[in-house]
C-alpha cells in the first residue's frame, strides 16, 4: 500500500492505543443518593410473594417488621413492637409502638397486624411465606396498640419469625387490591418508592415522617445486573455504589482500582450433604467421620476460594444463630485417621459414590467439588462428580435425589430450630434421621426457657458432630463492592442490606 | 401474484402449527407435564389439582385440541415467577429487544452490506483488509468475550457507553454492536461473494462497455442481482438476532425477551419458555415471510413460480 495509506493506518492504530491509555474520568454522584446493584431485580415489593433476599432488600425499605433482629448481639429488639410479654406458654402479648403512620396516612394498630397475619396465612393468595407463620393459631386484638399472638405449643421462635414479617397497611390493601399494593406499595419505613422502571430500577425517595428520625439518604435506587462482570462494571463506571456478589477472581481488579471490597461470612453453610437413608457405606458414620477427616477445609478455601471462607466449627450452625455450640471445633485435616476409620468400617479397599454439583450456583462450586474429589481420593475413596444445572439440582433436592453425595449451601433463618429441621427424621429434605437428635430438637421446639433451650441444642450439634449428617465445610464469604463514598454500611450475615445510617457523599 | 402471496401465507401458518405441535411434545416427552407447570414446593395434592384443571388427565388428542384452542387466543398459561399470563409476560418485553434488534440490523444493512460491496469492488485494497479482518473478528469471536470487551473498554475505560441497562439511547449501542457482530459478519462476507460473482458476469462488461457509468452499473444493475441473497440472508439473521438477544441481553443486562428467558429457564417457569418458544418462532415466520414477499418486487421472475 502506498505511502499516504500507511501513514493512516499507523495514525489510526496510535489513536486506539492512545485511547487504551487515556485514564477513566470521574463523574460525580448527587450526594445522598445511592444505587444498589443486586443479581436479581426485585421481582416484587409485596412481601407475600417475595422470597429471595435480593427483593426483600428492597421490600424491607418500605415495610418493616415487628420485631428486630441483631445480628451482632444476637437479641431480637424492639421494633415496630415495643416490649412484649409471655402471659401464657401459648399466648404471647406484644404492644405496639404508637403514633408509627404508614406513608398513606394509615396508623399501625393491632387490626392492622391481625390483617398482616389474616393475609398472610390466606390460603387462596397461596403465599411461599406461609411457614413464617407456623404454629401460630391465632392474633387477636386487645386494644388498639396491644396484639396478643396465640401458638398452638409454646413457641420460642416466634420472635425471630416476627422479625421476617414485614407489616403490609390494611386499608390501603382492602381499597386496592394486592395487585396494585405490589407495584404502589406503603408502608412504615424509611423510604418510600419514588417510581419503579419494570425490570430495570426501582427508585425509592427517604420518608420525611419516619418515626426513627430523618433517613440518612434522599434517594435508594435498586438494580438488577444478574452478569457478574457486568455488575462489577457498574461499580467501576459509577453506574452503582454498591453491588453485591462480587466474584473473587474479581476482588483485587476492584481494589486496585480504589473500590473497597467487603467481606462478610455470611449464615450460609456449605456441606457436602451425605444420603445417611439409604444403606451402603453412608450408613455407617464411621465412613462419614473419615470424609470429614479426609477434607483439608483450609488449603481449599487458601486456593480455590483465595481465602474468602469461615471454616465451620464441626456443626451446620454458625456464630450468630442461636445454638451454636462454642465447644466444638472443626474437623481437623488428618487423612491417616480417615483411612483408619474407613478400614474399621470394613472399606479398606476403597469405595465408589456419585457426587452431585451444581454449576456457578454457590462461589466456586464446581471447583471446590473437584478439590474435594480429589481429597477424598487420597484416602481411597473414588468419587464420580456430576455437575448438573441449577434447575435439574433443585428438582433432585425436592425429590430426594441427590444422594449420595451432593454440594450445597444453605441458609435458614438464624436459629438451630430451622437448620435442623433439615436433618430431623422423615421430614422433606431430610437425608438423615438419628433418634436421640431428634428428641432434642423436638424437646428444644417448645422450650421457653432461653438457656435451657441453647443446652438441647449444644447437646444436638455434639450427636451431629459424632454421627455427621454432612461433611462440614466452612460459611460462604459474600463479597461486597462499595464505592469510596459510601460510608458507614455494613453487610450482615443474613445478606439483608440495613441502610440505616448510611451516607452517600459527593 | 395473489396465488404467490395466500401460498406463502398457508405455508407460514403450517410452520406455526408444526412448532405448536414440537412444543407440545417436548413437555410430555417425560410423562405427566403437571410438575413442570408448578413451582418447585407444591404438594402432591397440588399437582392432582393442576393436572385436572388443565386436563392433562384427558386422551392425548383432546389435549392437543385443547391446547392448540388456547394456543390460538394466547393463552399459555401463568407464570410461575410473576403470577402474570405468559404471554403477556414475554409480550411486555418484546419492544426492547426489537429496539435491541433493530440497532443490530441497521449495523448489518448500514455497515455490513457497504463493507461487503467495497470489499468486492475493490478487491485487496485496505478497504477489502478491513473487511475481511472485521469478518474474521465477527465470526470467530463469541458474542458473550465481546460484549465483556466491549465494555470493559467503552463503559468502564472510555465511559464513552453505559455498561449495562435498557434505558436511553446510549444503552443500545454496546448491545446492539455485540448482537449484530456474527451477523454482520455473515453478510459482509455473503455481500461480497454475491457481488463478485456478479461483477464478472456478461451483462455488467455490456453494461461498462456501453458506457454506463461506473456507479450506475452498480447501483442499477449489480445491487439489484445481488439483493435477492442479500435479502434471503439478512432475513435469516433475524433469526439468529432472536436467539443471540438471550446471550447479549444477559450480559448487558439488558431488560428484553431474552433475559426473560434465562431467568425463566433457570426458575423453570415453563409457561413463559413455552410462550417465548412460540413468540419467537411466530416472529421467525413472519420475517421469512416479509423476504418472500419482498422478492416478488425485487425480482419480477418469482412472482410466477
Amino acid at each position: 500500500m502506498g505511502k499516504t495509506r500507511f501513514a493512516l493506518v499507523l495514525i489510526a492504530l496510535s489513536a486506539v492505543l492512545a485511547m487504551m491509555a487515556w485514564p477513566a474520568s470521574s463523574i460525580g454522584a448527587t450526594p445522598g443518593e445511592l444505587v444498589i446493584a443486586e443479581g436479581v431485580f426485585p421481582v416484587t415489593l409485596d412481601p407475600l410473594i417475595a422470597t429471595d433476599q435480593d427483593t426483600l432488600n428492597a421490600v424491607e425499605q418500605i415495610d418493616e417488621p415487628l420485631v428486630w433482629n441483631n445480628y451482632q448481639t444476637g437479641k431480637l429488639e424492639p421494633y415496630l413492637a415495643t416490649s412484649w410479654k409471655v402471659v401464657s406458654p401459648t399466648v404471647w402479648e406484644f404492644k405496639l409502638r404508637p403514633g408509627v403512620k404508614f406513608t398513606d396516612g394509615e396508623e399501625l394498630t393491632a387490626d392492622v397486624v391481625r390483617y398482616n397475619w389474616q393475609r398472610l396465612v390466606d390460603p387462596q393468595r397461596k403465599s411461599p411465606n406461609t411457614y413464617l407463620a407456623q404454629g401460630i393459631t391465632d392474633v387477636q386484638v386487645v386494644d388498639k396498640s396491644t396484639v396478643r399472638f396465640t401458638t398452638d405449643k409454646p413457641s420460642p421462635v416466634l420472635l425471630l419469625q416476627l422479625s421476617m414479617w414485614p407489616m403490609v397497611p390494611m386499608t390501603y390493601i382492602q381499597q386496592h387490591g394486592d395487585a396494585y399494593f405490589a407495584s404502589h406499595p406503603v408502608g412504615t419505613g424509611p423510604y418510600m418508592l419514588a417510581e419503579e422502571i419494570p425490570n430495570q430500577r426501582i427508585v425509592l425517595q427517604a420518608n420525611a415522617n419516619y418515626w426513627r428520625g430523618k433517613p440518612s439518604l434522599q434517594r435508594v435506587t435498586f438494580l438488577g445486573i444478574p452478569e457478574e462482570a457486568t455488575r462489577m462494571a457498574a461499580l467501576q463506571t459509577k453506574a452503582a455504589d454498591l453491588v453485591t456478589l462480587v466474584g473473587i477472581d474479581d476482588a483485587p481488579r476492584l481494589q486496585q482500582a480504589g473500590f473497597t471490597v467487603v467481606p462478610e461470612p455470611s449464615n450460609r453453610n456449605m456441606f457436602v450433604l451425605l444420603d445417611t437413608l439409604h444403606g451402603g457405606p453412608l450408613a455407617d458414620k464411621r465412613v462419614r467421620q473419615a470424609f470429614n477427616y479426609a477434607i483439608d477445609k483450609a488449603s481449599t478455601i487458601k486456593y480455590v476460594l483465595k481465602g474468602y471462607g469461615a471454616i465451620l466449627d464441626g456443626q451446620l450452625l454458625t456464630k450468630s444463630t442461636f445454638g451454636y455450640n462454642p465447644n466444638l471445633k472443626p474437623y481437623p485435616y488428618d487423612p491417616t485417621k480417615a483411612k483408619q476409620l474407613l478400614a474399621q468400617a470394613g472399606y479398606a479397599n476403597g469405595l465408589r459414590l456419585t457426587f452431585y454439583t451444581s454449576s456457578g450456583h454457590y462461589q466456586a462450586d464446581e471447583q471446590i467439588s473437584t478439590a474435594i474429589t480429589g481429597q477424598l481420593q487420597n484416602i481411597g475413596v473414588t468419587v464420580d462428580l456430576e455437575t448438573l444445572d441449577w434447575g435439574t439440582f433443585l428438582l433432585k433436592l425436592r425429590s430426594k435425589q441427590l444422594g449420595p453425595m451432593a454440594f450445597q449451601g444453605l441458609i435458614p433463618p438464624p436459629d438451630a430450630n430451622f437448620m435442623y429441621l433439615n436433618q430431623e427424621c422423615g421430614q422433606v429434605n431430610s437425608y438423615y434421621c438419628n433418634k436421640q437428635f431428634d428428641s432434642l430438637v423436638d424437646a428444644a421446639r417448645t422450650e421457653l426457657d432461653t438457656a435451657k433451650r441453647r443446652q438441647l441444642y449444644w447437646k444436638a450439634a455434639a450427636i451431629q458432630y459424632d454421627d455427621p449428617p454432612v461433611i462440614f465445610l466452612w460459611q460462604q464469604v459474600d463479597l461486597y463492592g462499595i464505592s469510596p463514598r459510601v460510608q458507614h454500611w455494613q453487610p450482615r450475615p443474613d445478606e439483608v442490606i440495613d441502610l440505616w445510617g448510611v451516607t452517600a457523599g459527593g | 401474484m395473489t396465488g404467490y402471496v395466500l401460498r406463502r401465507l398457508g405455508h407460514s401458518v403450517m410452520v406455526v402449527l408444526a412448532v405448536l405441535t414440537v412444543v407440545f411434545v417436548l413437555i410430555r416427552l417425560e410423562g405427566d407435564p403437571t410438575p413442570l407447570f408448578l413451582p418447585i414446593g407444591a404438594t402432591p395434592h397440588d399437582v392432582d389439582v393442576l393436572r385436572h384443571k388443565l386436563g392433562f388427565d384427558r386422551p392425548l388428542d383432546v389435549q392437543f385440541a385443547a391446547y392448540l384452542d388456547r394456543a390460538v387466543r394466547g393463552d399459555f398459561g401463568i407464570s410461575l415467577l410473576q403470577g402474570q399470563p405468559a404471554l403477556t409476560v414475554v409480550l411486555q418485553r418484546m419492544p426492547a429487544t426489537f429496539r435491541l434488534t433493530l440497532v443490530a440490523l441497521a449495523l448489518m444493512v448500514f455497515g455490513a452490506i457497504p463493507l461487503g460491496i467495497v470489499s468486492a469492488v475493490k478487491p485487496n485494497s485496505l478497504a477489502d483488509l478491513v473487511g475481511t479482518v472485521t469478518v474474521l473478528v465477527g465470526q470467530g469471536v463469541p458474542s458473550f468475550w465481546l460484549g465483556i470487551i466491549l465494555i470493559l473498554f467503552f463503559a468502564v475505560r472510555l465511559e464513552w457507553f453505559p455498561a449495562f441497562g435498557s434505558e436511553g439511547a446510549k444503552a443500545l449501542v454496546l448491545p446492539g454492536i455485540t448482537l449484530g457482530a456474527y451477523a454482520s459478519a455473515i453478510v459482509t462476507r455473503l455481500v461480497r461473494s454475491s457481488m463478485l460473482e456478479i461483477l464478472t458476469q456478461d451483462f455488467v462488461r455490456t453494461a461498462t462497455g456501453k458506457g454506463v457509468p461506473g456507479r450506475r452499473v452498480l447501483l442499477k444493475h449489480v445491487l439489484r442481482n445481488a439483493a435477492i441473497p442479500i435479502v434471503t440472508i439478512v432475513g435469516l439473521q433475524v433469526g439468529t438476532l432472536v436467539s443471540g438477544a438471550i446471550i447479549t441481553e444477559q450480559v448487558f443486562g439488558y431488560a428484553g425477551m431474552g433475559q426473560l428467558v434465562v431467568q425463566a429457564v433457570t426458575t423453570r417457569d415453563m409457561p413463559v419458555v413455552q410462550a417465548f418458544v412460540v413468540v419467537t418462532a411466530t416472529l421467525i415466520v413472519l420475517v421469512n415471510l416479509a423476504v418472500d414477499l419482498l422478492y416478488t418486487w425485487l425480482d419480477p421472475r418469482v412472482r410466477y413460480a
